[in-house]
């Protein structure tokens, strides 16, 4: 009986094997753990690349198509942009004999755009129509939108919010009179000046109301400044008049003054999917 | 006088051979899907990255609206980092759509070497609008 003890039990050397076999075990274990997480994670990072790459060619394709915008605006409208503060200047000649070519440039841009900055999967869609129309604006975050509406010969300031103050500054190739019917109150800072030939000129400044018409009339209504229920339209049938309006809408902490066109634009991509779509930013 | 062979240490012996080869086969694996080209993981979105700023800066800075060879390789050397290659073609269309120009910076990338492609549209003229214009650049690792 003590003799088959003995023999059941492990040799020196066979021990040292059994160790040195589980060992190498865990040590082949702990390798292929490591290198089936390192393909995992090649493989996630190769598709995490691939989407970082078409996002950036997206991105990429809407600015060069954003920049472009922006160029034939300034080169085309007739319309000058800048900020003043928080507020939107607006100059340009009425009425606004630019308009027709400005169409046309932004339509063949828009035709171009979608011919040749997108190919392969990538597609871009250009809406040109309400630019070739009326050339609208849309100043962010207040959603204040300027157009042009008829034959170019107006400006509509349409507030959706918090217009506080319109200044407005028109220069006419003759000599001008005046006349106002404002309605009084005090939502609106209205201040207006006019400046004609042989040193005539005329001006007001004064709060309005919100709610009613105030009216200003230049040489019997030729150029006409008209502001309704907080809506401003400058119309002139007088050519060559110049026409510097800007818009001071209400500071909103936090927030930046940006003007957009009215039109959007679209870059999308099909595989991975990724689509932008926005109006182009002009300033 | 030499031991006998132990049956059971051979039989462990061959057990972690045969293991340690599984292993290298699966390490030489993982090492080939990593890699695959010179280009890969995010180098290939930095390199694209890379492009289109340079591109976008000769935009900005009105380079690209000159039409000008010389002046546009000039500025893609001096923008671009040294390791790094660019070629860019540039079509200068009328408005009209017909296509009146072509330049070209740079040489073209071998064909073993993995590069990445965008393209940017912009608009040129002295003061009104003359030429629709699109550039197509690849870059890649030297």
């Amino acid at each position: 009986m003590s003799e088959n003890s003995e023999n059941r039990k492990p040799r020196t050397g066979n021990r040292k094997g059994v160790l040195l076999t589980i060992g190498l075990a865990f040590y082949c274990a702990a390798m292929l753990t490591l290198a089936a997480i390192l393909i995992a994670h090649t493989r996630e990072s190769r598709e995490a690349s691939n989407d970082a790459s078409a996002v950036e060619a997206v991105s990429q394709a809407f600015a060069g198509i954003e920049k472009s915008f922006r160029d034939v605006f300034e080169k085309a409208s007739g319309i000058s942009l800048s900020l003043n503060g928080s507020a939107v200047v607006i100059s340009e000649a009425l009425p606004n004999n630019y308009a027709g070519g400005y169409g046309r440039a932004i339509s063949g841009l828009a035709s171009f755009a979608e011919g040749n900055a997108g190919g392969g999967a990538m597609s871009v869609s250009v809406s040109t129509t309400a630019s070739r129309n009326s050339m609208p604006l849309v100043i962010k975050p207040y959603n204040i939108t300027i157009t042009h509406p008829g034959y170019n010969d107006a400006i509509l300031v349409s507030p959706q919010s918090g217009v506080q103050s319109y200044a407005i500054r028109l220069n006419v190739p003759a000599e001008v009179n005046c006349s106002s019917s404002l309605s009084a109150g005090l939502d609106i800072s209205l201040a207006i000046t006019v400046t004609g030939d042989y040193n005539t000129s005329c001006s007001v400044s004064q709060s309005i109301s919100a709610l009613g018409t105030s009216l200003y009339g230049i040489n019997n209504g030729t150029i006409l400044v008209n502001v309704t229920d907080g809506t401003l339209k400058v119309e002139s049938s007088q050519n060559g008049a110049e026409a510097e309006i800007s818009v001071g809408p209400i500071p909103l902490a936090g927030t930046n003054t940006e003007v957009y066109l009215g039109d959007s634009m679209t870059v999308a991509l099909a595989t991975p999917a990724i689509t932008r779509s926005a109006p182009p930013r002009l300033l | 006088m030499m031991k006998p062979i132990n049956s059971k240490g051979a039989i462990f012996a061959m057990d972690a051979m045969m293991a340690i080869i599984v292993v290298f086969l699966v390490i030489i694996t993982a090492r080939t899907q990593m890699a695959g080209t010179s280009l890969d993981y995010g180098d290939s979105a930095y390199a694209q990255k890379i492009g289109g700023d340079i591109v976008a800066v000769l935009d900005e800075t009105g380079v690209l609206a000159t039409l000008d060879e010389s002046a546009i390789e000039g500025n893609i050397s001096a923008l671009l980092p040294a390791s790094y290659q660019m070629w860019a073609e540039i079509e200068s269309y009328t408005t009209n759509l017909t296509l009146i120009q072509n330049i070209t910076a740079g040489s073209e990338p071998a064909d073993d070497k993995s590069v990445v492609s965008s393209r940017r549209i912009f608009v040129s003229g002295d003061g009104y609008i003359e030429r629709y214009n699109i550039i197509r650049f690849k870059v890649w690792a030297k």
